[in-house]
């Protein structure tokens, strides 16, 4: 074999899309405002309530929060439901994102005639779930300093008992959640060709992920009523709702599994469609002249 | 008595018959590929082989079918009728670590310097790390790139991204070069270094297979060519050979003067199949096989030419091209 030409093992060249992804997205703007400047700004906001809101008990915080004209009990639940879901979609975006532009500026070409479909795919997952769960890890450290100034937070959220379990169950979800959008995406760039065409269709997907944060003020007063309970059932919805549902209750455990396993395979049967098709898919692009995408 | 060889003398003869061995082997071979896209047949039957130690050139028309038969030879396409066997076998994930690709239409990633654009590229085809550092700030300096190096890929030019791309496509010591249009856009100081690349490679016993429109420079580096026209092969041989075998029908003439009419008056000719004009006032002539060269000059005259030059060359690759893709003839080697 010539010099320098050293065998790079499968999971290598994996690793290495992996870490390109990961860097090359970890600086763009959309990215920094979510995983860094927004969380930024929730800590100095329970900062400033730290401050300026000394004195007030227990029991009056928990009137005032009930009186509000939606209950926060529901409305931060709500919240951290839709943080959730954008973590998740703020990665799996870059994928569609990133496949559309290496077929509109053809790298896809020299990509596929160094690695393998499967590598290429899997690299880029694995790259921006590493971005997605930064991000979440960003936000779990900036919701820890929050609590520590601001105990207020967990009483208003009625989050006073959350347990390991739960934690363990949601990051379970994010990174279903995360799996499952990121396979949907991945798909989606692989038949788009054009970014132009890919916003209607990412605005779509996002309004449907968001939809379980929306609705969850309606109908979460009771968690396990029928809506939701349909919503961890459906695959697009069921990460977020069920992540929702076991920050602020406890879900019976057969739906907890059921839902797992609905995520799960509906994941593989994506996964096993957009490897099938992802070759003929690649190369589809429209016809542009230019050097650059 | 022989001088007995030193052993660097051995060595050479060693190396020089391995290279000579390598150069009989067949790099690429392709057998009866067809391609439809719906009702379209984008390759229709091609076949062909690329040696190692040779310049192969891939020649054809816009939409002939250059960059489908490229991508089904490197497994780009799937789905296609006849075989392809590449480096010995198929093409495999290990294969592609010794192929050098540069696709027609090119592009990076916008926002990552020129350097790191390279290496990411050149990990991708196995190498490490350092080793492809240093291999593309030497490429770099060479192609006098190095005052990029640090700039973001959307802030070079095309010209200059092209560059890159070509070293992307180069750095990894490949086995077999596949460049489509590896000069387009190039100033010719640059495709002056293009082509000592490829023919320092060819030279080391590597394969390159070359697409280009550019006939001038296909029958300076290319040993062998295949012509593709409507997805099917009109031509394919030894460069030189196929030359020769046109010869005879080749025909420069230079005119005292220029006139409008000369290209229309020299068309009129029965037995002239192809008038190329050169410059305003050189065409060069291919001649049927009946019509005679002293009977061709005769004809012109009587036209009322005033002819300065007229002599019986070897046609141009150029002229042979435009024949056989406008004629469709069918030859083999």
């Amino acid at each position: 074999m010539d010099a320098g030409i050293k065998k790079g093992g499968k999971m290598n060249k994996t690793l290495l899309i992996a870490k390109h992804e990961f860097f090359s997205n970890v600086t763009r703007k959309g990215y920094l405002l979510f995983a860094v400047i927004v969380p930024i700004l929730f800590l100095l906001s329970a900062a400033m309530l730290a401050i300026f809101g000394t004195g007030v008990s227990k029991e009056e915080v928990l009137i005032r929060a009930m009186e509000t004209p939606i209950p926060l009990p529901l409305v931060i639940p709500s919240i951290m439901g839709a943080i959730f879901s954008l973590a998740i979609f703020i990665s799996s975006g870059f994928l569609l994102y990133g496949i559309i532009e290496e077929k509109e500026n053809r790298l896809i070409e020299i990509l596929l005639t160094s690695v393998s479909e499967r590598q290429l795919i899997t690299g880029k997952i694995l790259g921006l779930g590493m971005l997605g769960i930064t991000q979440l890890v960003m936000w779990i450290i900036v919701s820890l300093l929050a609590i520590t100034i601001l105990p207020a937070i967990l009483w208003m959220a009625h989050l006073q008992g959350i347990n390991a379990l739960q934690i363990i169950l949601i990051s379970v979800f994010f990174i279903l959640g995360y799996f499952l959008f990121a396979t949907i995406l991945a798909g989606i760039g692989s038949v788009l060709s054009d970014t132009k065409e890919a916003s209607p269709i990412s605005g779509a997907i996002t309004t449907i992920s968001l939809l379980p944060s929306w609705i969850v003020i309606f109908f979460f007063g009771d968690p396990n009523s029928m809506v939701p309970t349909i919503l961890s059932y459906i695959p697009v919805t069921a990460p977020t709702t069920m992540a929702i549902r076991v920050l602020m209750t406890d879900p019976p455990v057969i739906e907890i599994i059921t839902s797992i396993i609905i995520t799960v395979i509906t994941i593989a049967a994506i996964i096993f469609l957009v490897e099938k098709n992802l070759k003929k898919n690649l190369l589809t692009y429209a016809k542009k002249t230019k050097l650059l995408g | 008595m022989a001088k007995e060889k030193t052993p660097e003398e051995n060595a050479f003869a060693g190396t020089a018959k391995t290279l000579q061995k390598k150069r009989e082997t067949i790099a690429v071979k392709v057998e009866g590929i067809s391609k439809n896209f719906g009702k379209t047949k984008a390759v229709d039957g091609v076949s062909f082989e690329a040696k190692n130690g040779e310049i192969f050139g891939l020649l054809g028309p816009n939409g002939a079918g250059k960059t489908t038969t490229i991508r089904i030879m490197l497994n780009l396409i799937e789905n296609y009728k006849g075989s392809v066997e590449i480096l010995g076998g198929t093409c495999t994930e290990k294969t592609k670590d010794l192929i050098g690709y540069l696709p027609e239409e090119r592009g990076l990633y916008k926002n990552v310097t020129a350097l790191e654009a390279i290496k990411y590229l050149a990990s991708l085809k196995g190498m490490q790390e350092e080793e492809a550092e240093g291999k593309a700030l030497q490429l770099m300096r060479e192609m006098n790139l190095m005052e990029h190096k640090d700039k973001k890929i959307f802030e070079l030019s095309k010209g200059t991204q092209q560059k890159i791309q070509i070293i992307s496509s180069i750095i990894h010591n490949p086995s077999l070069f596949v460049l489509d249009e590896p000069f387009s856009g190039l100033d010719p100081i640059s495709v002056k270094f293009i082509i000592e690349i490829i023919e320092r490679e060819k030279n080391k016993g590597k394969a390159i297979i070359l697409s280009t429109h550019n006939m001038n420079i296909a029958e300076q580096v290319c040993e062998r060519v295949m012509v593709i026209n409507k997805g099917r092969r009109v031509l394919y041989g030894n460069t030189r050979q196929i030359k020769e075998r046109y010869s005879r029908e080749s025909t420069i003439i230079e005119l005292a003067e220029e006139t409008e009419e000369a290209e229309k008056k020299i068309g009129e000719i029965i037995g002239i199949k192809k008038v190329i004009a050169k410059n305003a006032n050189t065409f060069e002539l291919l001649l049927d096989v009946n019509l005679k060269p002293e009977d061709a000059l005769k004809a012109l005259v009587s036209k009322g030419l005033e002819i300065r030059r007229f002599e019986t060359t070897a046609p141009s690759l150029e002229s042979i091209f435009l024949t056989v893709v406008e004629s469709e003839q069918w030859m083999q080697e």
